[in-house]
């Protein structure tokens, strides 16, 4: 379930029953956020179907803001290596007592910390969160491993094609820092440094543009309170986020020894903020995300040219792209390139009337199934917060599915051109 | 709901497990979640790789299904189940096949309609000759993928000519061999009722899916035929694999424990010990930087089951990384594990099972295993008591097997592309 995964990780963000009227949320509900005096914003969804809390804290430390390639993700590593009272190990035992489920990760955009724990052990979960971020013992000792496990990741890419693609397509089609990769280079890593790391973790990771987001069966006030006796002492700056800057219609191939050629190709779609989001929402359905979707149907049901094929769309403060895929024998690639930008160029004449219901459909259909997973809401609201500013209702994306028409998509698929994305391909011969 | 670990507060009403055998011997069984908002359901086949003596029909026959029936056409079949709103989710493993989806209970009918249509597929030549290239890059997608060619490598080496060590895909052999003769034949052999099962979790109207499940397959015939069960003698001898690729990995398998086997709980916790995160494995491999990952797993299949290795580190480190891995091996083996280590993994797996399980789609699946594995209904409260009656003692009894003495290891060793 791939698909659904994405989808809902990129596009939805509806909790339903927020901490409706809890005194300390400045404004309940819908806004249901609450920001400290030193800029941190926490942000809560009630829900009394889940048997658990998750908690997602954002930090803007992400790839757009490093000052030398990969430090974020050195970073990223080395906070795990022991906090607060306990060693590395410690840290490690402490969260296992308690059963908590967590994960980090690191994207051009920030450090998403994730938990998942009983709700009588959000306090102590918490709490150890909060060493993470604002006491990380940063031991030099801790260092070199840590400096090797991010070179061990960046070298791994090289045993992901479609990895390396994506890598490839996105540091083309950014001309800003949007597109670095949130791996680094080697290039990078070997200038990082102890001291670096650690002057560039005192700098970015910083309560102005953080975000703390719980979901699940927890209280709004009592959150709040916890939130503010575990984080209202930090402190930090304001990182300026770089203007985005993107190139179109770029061609490139890379030399890859493979069996497979990749073929990605990236265009720009409206931001989530931005007028036709909504339309081109349903053109994402239609495209690669309903099961009769144009890509399958074109090249892999009629031609039999690939096994996967897709269309995803991500999204930044003020930009959206679309990027399609497809992997293929290196005889193949050619025609399956072209049967791709047929495909796009195609959509310029509008759905059907069928495509449009059937989208429609599969959207609303998500939209009830993301419903009853409290836990995929913490995300849904550090997404809608960091890009919007804001956490849409869930009947606010409901009603502007519903309004949208066959015509007002026709119509935005005739004025909004697909015909000159950035191509990159990798493979083991250059396409003709 | 379930248990008294995390328990939502909405759920006063409660989870109630129904089963239904038909006549010609389809099984329907639901865990029926009076206040969920969803359906799941899933069609699933007791066949898989290993029912399969050619190589790659099984996984062949899946693909096919979602072409069409008589009369009707694969884009047909896309858009009658977006038209309630339902992605269908499918793969084959060594044991079963699957076919799932969720959406609304308001589609239930029209879902097992669409679900049970899918396994009756009209199977056209042409439609066959397009799937196969489609499946000649799902090989060749497995190709580029390091890992992937180093565990089918391991696992035929394990298994040597058990059908376990059979590849999912098959090979581009035996995928030539396979035309509408090899997949009807399959088809009326493994997809007759007698080994099919529907699963339904979520708001389930029982009565309909009972009435519209007999209706919808009142003309299907069971099948006489019956898995194999040859004996196993797992080998000890790998394979040593030289890849374009740049990191070396090495894979270590083990004989485990078969899913009917009550020591198969045992020994998946005694594999988070030594392999998840926070295990031995890690602090003795992963914390100084000498490998980016080492982790253990248990897996059960229907007869057997066998520990899952895994290390990935610097092309020149990788004996030193073995030497190590075997270590903590033989340590534990000697030695056995400490209580605080085995109650830390007990509560987290109690945590992960009170958590984990918050839709019916995410249900299904676990629900549907067991039933297969099994023939018998596991509630959570099951699967919760089960890891709670894991104990030193039962740990200690299950290493006197001395089951990690002998790992077949199959390394990759990387070329520069």
């Amino acid at each position: 379930m791939v698909w659904v995964a994405r989808w809902l990780g990129l596009h939805w963000q509806a909790p339903t029953v927020f901490c409706a009227v809890q005194s300390r949320f400045l404004n309940p509900d819908p806004a249901n956020t609450y920001t400290l005096e030193n800029g941190l914003v926490t942000l809560c969804a009630t829900s009394n179907r889940s048997a658990g809390v998750t908690i997602e804290i954002f930090i803007p430390s992400g790839a757009l803001t490093e000052p030398i390639p990969g430090c974020s993700s050195v970073l990223e590593e080395w906070l795990w290596r022991g906090a607060g009272a306990l060693d590395s190990r410690g840290l490690e035992d402490a969260l296992d007592d308690l059963g908590v489920q967590r994960e980090s990760e690191v994207s051009v955009d920030g450090l998403l910390l994730s938990f998942a724990c009983l709700p009588e052990d959000l306090a102590a979960t918490l709490g150890i969160a909060a060493d993470l971020v604002l006491r990380p013992h940063l031991e030099t000792s801790d260092f070199k491993p840590v400096l090797a496990q991010a070179m061990a990741a960046l070298e791994g890419l090289q045993d992901a094609p479609d990895s390396l693609l994506f890598t490839a397509l996105s540091e083309t089609y950014f001309v800003s820092p949007h597109g670095r990769s949130p791996f680094g280079t080697i290039k990078g890593l070997a200038k990082l440094t102890s001291r670096s790391v650690k002057a560039d973790f005192k700098r970015r990771c910083t309560p102005h543009g953080s975000l703390i987001a719980a979901s699940g069966q927890l209280e709004g006030d009592q959150f709040a309170a916890l939130i503010e006796e575990s984080f209202g002492a930090w402190r930090g700056e304001i990182i300026p986020e770089p203007a985005v800057q993107t190139r179109a219609g770029f061609q490139q191939h890379i030399q890859f020894d493979s069996a497979q050629t990749q073929i990605g190709l990236i265009y720009p779609v409206p931001a989530l903020d931005a007028p036709g989001y909504y339309e081109s929402r349903i053109m994402l359905e239609v495209l690669s995300g309903s099961q009769s979707n144009r890509l399958f149907e074109a090249v892999r049901e009629q031609r039999g040219l690939a096994y996967s094929v897709s269309a995803s769309t991500g999204y930044g403060r003020g930009y959206g792209t679309l990027e399609v895929y497809a992997a293929t024998a290196p005889a193949r690639a050619s025609e399956t390139l072209e049967v791709l930008r047929e495909e796009l160029t195609r959509l310029a004449a509008g759905i059907t009337n069928d495509e449009f219901n059937r989208a429609q459909i599969g959207i609303l259909t998500s939209l009830a199934l993301f419903e009853e997973a409290p836990s995929a809401r913490a995300a849904a609201m550090i997404r809608d917060t960091r890009l919007l500013g804001r956490v849409r209702p869930l009947e606010e994306i409901r009603a502007a599915i519903q309004a949208v028409t066959l015509e007002t998509v026709n119509a935005w698929l005739h004025d909004y051109s697909l015909e000159r994305p950035g191509v990159v391909t990798l493979g083991s011969a250059a396409l003709e | 709901m379930w248990s008294r670990l995390g328990q939502p507060r909405s759920s006063k009403l409660r989870q109630v497990f129904l089963h239904k055998q038909l006549a010609n011997g389809l099984t329907i069984i639901a865990e029926s979640w009076p206040d969920a908002h969803s359906i799941a359901l899933g069609a699933f086949i007791k066949s898989g790789a290993r029912d399969d003596a050619l190589g790659g029909s099984a996984h062949f026959l899946e693909h096919l299904c979602f072409k069409g029936q008589l009369g009707q056409s694969a884009q047909q079949v896309n858009a009658a189940f977006d038209a309630i709103g339902a992605r269908v989710d499918a793969f084959t493993t060594q044991e079963l096949t699957a076919y799932s989806a969720a959406t609304l209970p308001q589609f239930q009918t029209d879902l097992l309609e669409k679900l049970t249509g899918l396994l009756r597929p009209a199977l056209r030549p042409d439609d066959i000759n397009v799937e196969r290239l489609v499946i000649l890059e799902e090989l060749a997608m497995y190709r580029d993928d390091p890992s992937s060619v180093l565990f089918d490598a391991a696992q035929a080496s394990f298994y040597q000519s058990h059908p376990l060590g059979r590849s999912v895909l098959g090979t581009q052999a035996s995928l030539e061999q396979i035309d509408s003769g090899v997949l009807k034949s399959y088809l009326h052999d493994w997809y007759a009722p007698n080994r099919l099962t529907i699963v339904a979790c979520g708001r389930v109207d029982w009565d309909a899916l009972v009435a519209e499940g007999s209706k919808l397959t009142a003309d299907w015939q069971p099948s006489i035929v019956q898995r194999q069960y040859p004996p196993l003698t797992p080998s000890t001898e790998g394979q040593h694999l030289t890849l374009s690729a740049a990191r070396a990995q090495a894979a270590l398998l083990m004989p485990g424990f078969a899913g009917n086997d009550p020591r198969c709980v045992t020994a998946s916790v005694l594999a988070q010990i030594i392999g998840d995160a926070n295990s031995r494995l890690y602090w003795a491999l992963v914390d100084d930087g000498l490998c980016d990952e080492a982790s253990l797993e248990h897996t059960s299949e229907d007869g057997s089951g066998a520990f899952y290795g895994s290390v990935s580190t610097d092309a020149d480190d990788l004996p030193e990384a073995l030497e190590r891995y075997r270590s903590v091996l033989r340590d534990v083996q000697e030695n056995g594990v400490t209580a605080n280590e085995l109650s830390r993994t007990k509560k987290k797996l109690e945590v992960s099972l009170a958590l984990r399980f918050e839709t019916p789609a995410s249900r299904l699946l676990t629900l549907a295993e067991d039933w297969l594995a099994l023939g018998e209904y596991r509630s959570v409260a099951d699967l919760l008591e089960e890891v709670q009656s894991v104990t030193l003692e039962t740990v200690g009894a299950l290493l006197a097997t001395r089951p990690f003495d002998q790992p077949c290891i199959t390394t990759l060793e990387p070329v520069q592309r």
